[in-house]
């Protein structure tokens, strides 16, 4: 009786032990999970998409041929003649009209773009942004201006291909700001991933705005959630350069 | 004893293999969602950005055309009664910039008004209206096709709104008829959807409609095609 009962304790010993030690490796793996996915989450970087797929790297200076036709939407569009003459007339400098910084705000929940020197509104207009990619949200400097460019992207019914972009401002990557002659629909997205312009509002901007020089950067371009004048930029998980 | 020892050690690093599994699987699985820069939900987050104070939003409409077609001028009372006054006088310019289309209200003789349309340099308008109480013609924002060759009204009367294209160079369309009527088009499309809007230009001749489905919600998006009429269902809403 004595030796049933030691062999139950026993038992019931052992199983404890097992129960003890099957729960410190189970806290010992999920230790290893945590550890592992928030060094994933520092570590590793999502990386961004391109907003012209095809031209990403390669199309990332001057680039004009009046005698092209471009794709957009399955339909063929007449791409601007490009005087490049006239066009390397402008510095990279842009004019200044007032003292101050210049600084362009682009307000992605009205789609519109504010242009500010110093106390003073340059321009206010509508734009598009993107639609079949995102825009970065973002604090950004204007890295490179381009009179015009060839852009390329997209696949299948969306693949599109539009030479002479013209008066383009890169502002992250390959995001710019740049005049669209292949649809009329400012006020709403329709981009993949760049600030969509009207001809003339993308030349007065291209005019006006600072590319970089020397060791001074290009006009600073912030792309907010939401905008309100004056001066409040709302960014939700903003990319700064 | 050093069995059981090594019997441990090896599960512990099981356990641990599998957890760190388990982790990376995790990390992987966040780290392929499509980048998300912006929503279009409140945010919870702000960055003040500091600038200067600045006037309210310029109005992105051009100034009003100053010509009109106007009679011969006389020295009496009766000038306020034959010269047509403009009382109001709206224009929108192409993304080019090369043309304009201006509306001007002009106030009748017996206290009716008419719109009249103009393309830039006309002094004749390629269509006029009377309006009724109530009535308006206006120019949306994206009233020009990106090829210059057409540009789209909104016709506001008291049976709703009507979107009507025309040439810009003045000239009927094969059918005969100086505009083409978008909505009665739509209508005649049968679609359960409301016609909302036309927003502006997907291409030369497609123009953008949105829609409102019955219950409220957002509806199907269409192209219109210029000059054939036809209706285009689109995957994408715009």
């Amino acid at each position: 009786m004595a030796k049933k009962i030691k062999r139950k304790t026993k038992r019931v010993s052992v199983k404890k032990s097992y129960g003890i030690k099957y729960l410190k490796l189970s806290l010992l793996a999920t230790v290893s999970c945590v550890i592992v996915f928030t060094a994933g989450n520092i570590l590793i970087k999502p990386e961004l998409p391109c907003a012209n797929s095809k031209t990403c790297t390669s199309d990332l200076s001057v680039h004009i041929d009046n005698n092209a036709t471009g794709i957009f939407e399955g339909h063929t569009v007449t791409p601007p003649k490009i005087n490049l003459k006239r066009e390397l007339a402008s510095a990279v400098l842009g004019a200044s009209t007032s003292a101050g910084q210049k600084h362009i705000y682009i307000d992605l929940s009205t789609e519109r773009l504010y242009a500010y020197q110093g106390t003073t509104e340059f321009m206010a207009t509508y734009i598009s942004s993107g639609k079949w990619d995102p825009t970065p949200v973002g604090n950004f400097h204007i890295w490179e201006k381009l009179i015009a460019t060839r852009m390329a992207g997209g696949s299948g019914a969306d693949a599109y291909n539009l030479p002479n972009v013209p008066n383009v401002m890169y502002f992250y990557e390959d995001y710019g700001l740049h005049g669209a002659y292949w649809h009329n629909n400012f006020g709403h997205p329709m981009s993949h991933g760049c600030i969509n312009e009207r001809l003339v509002d993308a030349k007065k901007l291209y005019d006006w705005a600072d590319g970089p020089s020397g060791n001074t950067p290009g006009t600073e371009v912030s792309v907010c959630n939401s905008f309100t004048a004056p001066n409040t930029c709302v960014q939700n998980n903003p990319i700064n350069d | 004893m050093i069995v059981i020892k090594k019997y441990i050690g090896l599960e512990a690093l099981l356990f641990v293999i599998v957890g760190a599994s388990v982790g990376l699987y995790l990390i992987t699985y966040v780290k392929s969602q499509p980048v998300q820069f912006h929503s279009d939900a409140a945010f919870t987050s702000s960055q003040q950005v500091t600038t200067p104070p600045t006037t309210s939003l310029q109005a992105t409409q051009t100034p009003v055309k100053t010509t009109i077609p106007s009679k011969t001028q006389k020295t009496s009372t009766t000038i306020a009664l034959t010269t047509p006054i403009i009382t109001n006088s709206t224009s929108q310019i192409s993304s080019d910039g090369t043309q304009t289309v201006t509306v001007q209200t002009v106030q009748n003789k017996y206290g009716t008004q008419t719109d009249n349309i103009f393309t830039a340099n006309e002094t004749v308008p390629l269509y006029s209206k009377t309006l009724s109480q109530g009535e308006s013609i206006n120019i949306p924002y994206n009233t020009w096709s990106p090829d210059d060759k057409y540009f789209f009204l909104q016709d506001t009367t008291a049976a709703g709104q009507a979107i009507l294209v025309f040439q810009a160079n003045g000239q009927p369309f094969a059918n005969g008829q100086t505009y083409l009527n978008i909505t009665d088009a739509y209508k005649n499309y049968g679609s359960n959807d409301i016609f909302d809007q036309a927003t502006g230009w997907a291409a030369n001749n497609l123009i953008i409609i949105i829609t409102k489905a019955p219950d409220g919600t957002e509806g199907t998006s269409y192209w219109y095609e210029v000059p054939d009429g036809s209706i285009i269902p689109l995957a994408t809403k715009f």
